[in-house]
């Protein structure tokens, strides 16, 4: 054999064996489940959070646009106060929940582990990841030989090489462990999508709990890889799982919900899908991209405010309601939605082509259904407006809260040319600075013009119970 | 579905729902439609012991309405 071939040989064995092992990152099992341990919401410290001011912010999906407009509105968010019982707040540290789906995942994590140094000008969160162009690193990752080789591997995909991108940008090796041990509010939902059930899937140890996973194990470039696994361009992301090894004992709520198919169809699904999530034989979770599910990420505020208790939902805000524990509730979305994938397509005779259709049939469900879900939380909170004016003239002592519902979106501006002009920003991992600059300025801006938003941070006294709704 | 509850008791109390305390006695509170187990808080002075309900077709104005009644003090 000559010594070319005899290198070839060798090279070629290495590049087998490194495919062999070549895998995902395991999660680690839990033991046993406890409650007052892990990343749940009842053990983070709310000393400098009171609960009688709720703010839940959700993020949607849409790239880096989508990152930079959650940006402006957390810059923004920084250096506003709101008036409670006397005290100035701000009203940044009051936030209680960050839901967050895809691109604004990134900011959500990010200021979660890392807190005011997101802000830092010229800082790692804008120079690595808002004003840099991470499909170039996607891109030189994905063309490395030495990831053909893992590749090679059928339980090493594209979605882990996203992974090592955003944990050696962003992350470093920080974990859920990281977050417990912050100990502080906001309570991240990492939002992905589940692919057997359709669902959502969120990273909070209460979704773990079924599966017997520890999620401190878990790395944040992980939950975050899973958020933004834009279907096709990456391979679906693969959590282990370990039914029925930590004594998981299922809660009440499940049973009774499961009483009721034809009373409330949602609660009995969602009671089915947690039971799955236990049946002995299901070893491996796959999950997409959150958007695919709720690319607004307002899922779990629904059902945050439907479910009465803390095991259905951890940070059950109707609980805390019905407990009387909260006095006002503030709910902000921040949408980064963009146009009509085919906004010119009737102005001519000519059939859209095969591209078109492909955007139309690819981004139209999904936007239709944030739209209704957008409008959902809208009207869930102006049933509660409605019942609470009810109770009071009819004297049935329910509790009145102020309610806030905070739109932050593109189409909230007047005028059409900056309109479509924060519209026609593409959903990729590299825009251009001036477009970045745009994105957090607009995501300020929109909340500060927001009548709801000014009466917020105006108001002095309650408003008795009523929804500012704009 | 929202739906209501309001459950009666002599004295204001923690209602439990499912097992854990999610309201207070007197005051209307807002649940998902479905079957629910109530109690209360302890001490354990109240009857019946639980009471398991489907709570559905409700009004803010009207809610369904569970009543416990303080027991008497034993001999």
């Amino acid at each position: 054999m000559t010594p070319l071939a005899k290198r070839s040989l060798g090279l070629l064995l290495s590049l087998t064996l490194l495919a062999g092992c070549a895998s995902f990152p395991e999660a680690e099992p839990l033991e046993h489940v406890d409650t007052g341990s892990g990343y749940r919401y009842a053990n983070l410290e709310g000393a400098d959070n009171s609960e009688e001011l709720f703010v839940i912010l959700s993020f949607s999906g849409g790239g880096t646009r989508a990152a930079a407009l959650a940006y402006g509105v957390l810059e923004r968010l920084r250096d506003s106060w709101v008036e409670m019982d006397g005290e100035s707040r701000n009203l940044l540290d009051e936030v209680d929940i960050i839901s967050s789906v895809s691109g604004g995942s990134f900011t959500a994590a990010y200021y979660g582990l890392h807190r005011d140094a997101i802000f830092e000008e010229g800082g790692r969160f804008q120079r690595d990841f808002l004003y840099r162009d991470v499909e170039a690193d996607l891109k030189r990752r994905l063309l490395s030989p030495f990831s053909w080789a893992r590749l090679a591997s059928p339980t090493f995909g594209r979605i882990e090489l996203a992974e090592e991108v955003y944990q050696s940008l962003l992350f470093d090796q920080a974990t859920f462990a990281d977050l417990s041990d912050n100990g502080r509010k906001p309570f991240l939902l990492i939002n992905a999508t589940d692919m057997d059930k359709g669902s959502q899937f969120s990273f909070v140890q209460s979704q773990l709990d079924p599966m017997c996973v520890d999620l401190e194990s878990i790395s944040l470039s992980r939950a975050v890889a899973a958020s933004s696994n834009f279907p096709i361009a990456f391979t679906p992301l693969t959590l282990n799982s370990y039914p029925g090894r930590c004594g998981y004992v299922e809660p009440p709520w499940v049973a009774n919900a499961l009483q009721g198919l034809n009373t409330n169809p949602r609660r009995y699904y969602r009671a089915r899908h947690w039971q799955r999530y236990q049946e002995p034989e299901r070893d491996y979770v796959h999950l997409l991209d959150g958007g695919v599910s709720d690319n607004i990420g307002l899922r779990p505020a629904l059902d945050a405010l439907r479910a009465p208790t803390l095991q259905e939902v951890e940070w059950s805000v109707l609980n805390k309601m019905n407990r009387e524990i909260v006095d006002k509730l503030v709910v902000i979305v921040v949408d980064a939605k963009p146009e009509n994938p085919t906004p010119d397509a009737d102005t001519s005779p000519r059939s859209p082509g095969p591209r078109q259709v492909i955007n139309t049939i690819s981004t139209t469900p999904l936007a239709n259904y944030s739209f209704d879900t957008v409008e959902l939380l809208r009207e869930t909170l102006r049933d509660r407006e409605n019942a609470q004016r009810l109770s009071l003239d009819a004297g049935t002592g329910m509790h009145q809260i102020d309610l806030y519902y905070i739109y932050v979106g593109f189409d909230q501006l007047e005028d059409a040319t900056r309109r479509e002009r924060f519209q026609r920003i593409p959903t990729r991992f590299n825009l251009p600075t001036e477009e970045v600059d745009g994105l957090r300025q607009i995501g300020a801006e929109l909340l500060e013009q927001s009548p709801c938003f000014q009466q917020l941070v105006g108001q002095r006294e309650g408003s008795g119970g009523r929804l500012c709704s704009h | 579905m929202a739906e209501y509850l309001k459950v009666v008791f002599p004295q204001r109390r923690e209602v439990w729902i499912d097992g854990e305390p999610a309201a207070w006695t007197q005051s209307v509170c807002q649940v998902d439609a479905g079957w629910y187990t109530l109690t209360l808080a302890p001490p354990q002075d109240f009857a019946p012991e639980s009471q398991r309900v489907e709570i559905t077709d409700t009004l803010p104005s009207a809610p369904l309405v569970v009543e416990f009644t303080l027991k008497e003090p034993g001999p």
